[in-house]
């Protein structure tokens, strides 16, 4: 079982001092046009120059390093020119919270967590023939036979069930991609900035029922890069610390690729574990979030995870989404870069640079007012994580 | 017959496609503890025992949740079609498509019985099993 004494010890001693990202809406429009200016090598060095600008450091202070999952940590390493003292590589959610247990440990002192993925030049399948994942995950590859091999398709039937056991309807779906839709047209680094209604949302076109094409994420080419430390060392830097104040972790998987936990529990068991401990960890709850980031590599993981997480009972997502509370000025602003369905699809990476701009108050246009608590929640494959960022008391 | 995407194949993997080919729908079935497993693997999550029989099932089922593809993902395999997830009598939950509906409208926990059919693979000709509505 995890042990609180220990968490609360963890809790706010480890600090996010730097957040790079490439241009995100510049490189799609090039790419489209069949430019290819780099590799996902070339994307992680740019977003970690520019975290290493943002938080006022230099190359030689970095003693850390954590690749993405889509990248060599060797590799990374050598084009980075980085001799790290200790390595690792992981997902986005993952990475932070293995540089804040390897920081808190004294292992390193200050670690980049880098992630650069070139998926749309280089034509990542993730359904089909050459779908990628089913080394991770047999459920994406085991069903081929039949026919079934996408996320996306995995998640329909996820949704398919979840609607009848709710009474969400598909218009309420619309309304979450809507809402973040509305965030991305504030922010000038997203991808998707064109106006979208629900009847928009709605006419475009099915690809595996009931979702359709704008409940999929993007598919898009960048980096991201983190520069994380102690936060001692981050009160000496000219940032605002963003403070690593609660961890949470559970994952669903038993039952997998047979995708019970999916279909029939939507991981609401994972999520109530994982909640219960990031909130006690950091002492806050729901009602204490100024901003959500959830991991949306389709829509409906929205809805379930505000509903596994707490902030409305089982069955009345729906009920948010019509209230407007997730849009922009909403009582629970999510996904306020525009997420992955309209910023940026960096899997996870970039919704924590979100979280930390949206702590320091640095978000721009779409800044959400007097934001101090901003909550990640990823639930991918059953695997419920999430982290509450802090703003430092200055 | 319709071309299909090869399954995966390993040990465990291949003696259940052995008994798909003979219209035989078989899981692993723990002879310790008597849990059934799917995918096919080496040991019971139930108890760590390695020892199973294959058991038949009724191929009797409800209809957990589906999806209809509209893309296209395989060249071999022509959308719309219709992926299911069953709950099958025995407790396991089993993927196949849903065919021979008709006009039937496709309700939730509908009863849905097994069936096989014809199928033609990179590998050569062989069997599925798919689900049907059961009355």
């Amino acid at each position: 079982m995890p042990d609180q004494n220990r968490l609360r010890a963890l809790a706010d001693s480890v600090a996010v001092i730097g957040v790079g990202e490439t241009r995100y809406r510049d490189d799609h429009a090039r790419a489209r046009r069949g430019e290819v200016m780099t590799d996902a090598y070339g994307h992680a060095t740019t977003a970690f120059r520019a975290a290493l600008d943002d938080a006022g450091l230099s190359r030689d202070d970095i003693d850390g390093l954590v690749a993405g999952p889509t990248l060599a940590g060797e590799r990374l390493g050598e084009v980075l020119g980085v001799d790290p003292r200790w390595a690792d590589q992981a997902d986005a959610v993952t990475a932070v919270i293995s540089a804040t247990l390897a920081i808190h440990a004294g292992l390193a002192e200050c670690v980049a967590l880098v992630y650069g993925n070139d998926q749309r030049a280089a034509g990542t399948q993730y359904g089909g023939p050459q779908a990628m994942g089913g080394e991770r995950h047999l459920a994406y590859v085991q069903y081929a036979p039949w026919g079934l091999t996408s996320q996306g398709a995995l998640y329909a039937m996820m949704t398919n069930r979840y609607q009848h056991t709710t009474g969400l309807t598909a218009e309420d779906l619309g309304r979450f991609v809507v809402a973040q839709r509305e965030f991305a047209r504030l922010n000038p680094n997203a991808i998707m900035r064109e106006p979208l209604s629900v009847e928009q949302y709605l006419a475009a076109r099915f690809i595996c029922e009931p979702l359709r094409l704008l409940d999929y994420c993007l598919v898009n080419d960048g980096g991201v890069a983190l520069i994380v430390t102690t936060t001692e060392r981050a009160r000496t830097l000219p940032n605002t610390p963003v403070l690593i104040s609660g961890i949470g972790r559970s994952d669903r998987i038993q039952d997998a690729t047979s995708l019970r936990p999916r279909l029939e529990d939507f991981y609401h068991t994972a999520h109530h574990e994982a909640a219960e401990q990031v909130y006690t960890m950091a002492g806050a709850q729901p009602a204490d979030v100024d901003a959500l980031q959830i991991y949306d590599s389709f829509s409906i993981h929205v809805p379930v995870a505000l509903e596994g997480f707490g902030f409305c009972g089982r069955g009345e997502a729906a009920s948010l989404a019509r209230d407007g509370a997730t849009r922009p000025g909403g009582r629970l602003p999510v996904n306020t870069s525009g997420g992955h369905l309209s910023e940026s699809y960096m899997q996870g990476w970039n919704h924590q640079v979100e979280a930390v701009r949206q702590t320091r108050g640095t978000a721009g246009d779409r800044q959400v007012e007097n934001a101090r608590i901003v909550q990640y929640i990823s639930d991918v494959a059953g695997k419920a994580t999430s982290i509450i960022y802090r703003k430092d008391r200055a | 017959m319709t071309p299909r995407p090869a399954p995966r194949r390993g040990i465990f993997e291949d003696q259940f496609w052995e008994y798909v080919v003979q219209d035989q729908l078989r899981l692993q079935r723990c002879v310790d503890c008597g849990r059934f497993r799917y995918p096919p693997g080496p040991a019971c999550p139930g108890c760590l025992a390695t020892k199973f029989h294959w058991e038949q099932l009724c191929g009797q089922g409800t209809l957990l949740c589906w999806t209809v593809f509209r893309r296209q993902y395989f060249p071999e395999l022509p959308v719309p079609y219709v992926v299911a997830a069953v709950r099958t009598r025995e407790g396991p939950i089993l993927v196949g498509n849903l065919i021979g509906c008709g006009d039937r409208e496709i309700t939730h926990d509908m009863s849905v019985r097994a069936v096989f059919e014809e199928v033609v693979a990179a590998e050569g000709t062989g069997r599925i099993c798919q689900w049907t509505p059961a009355n």
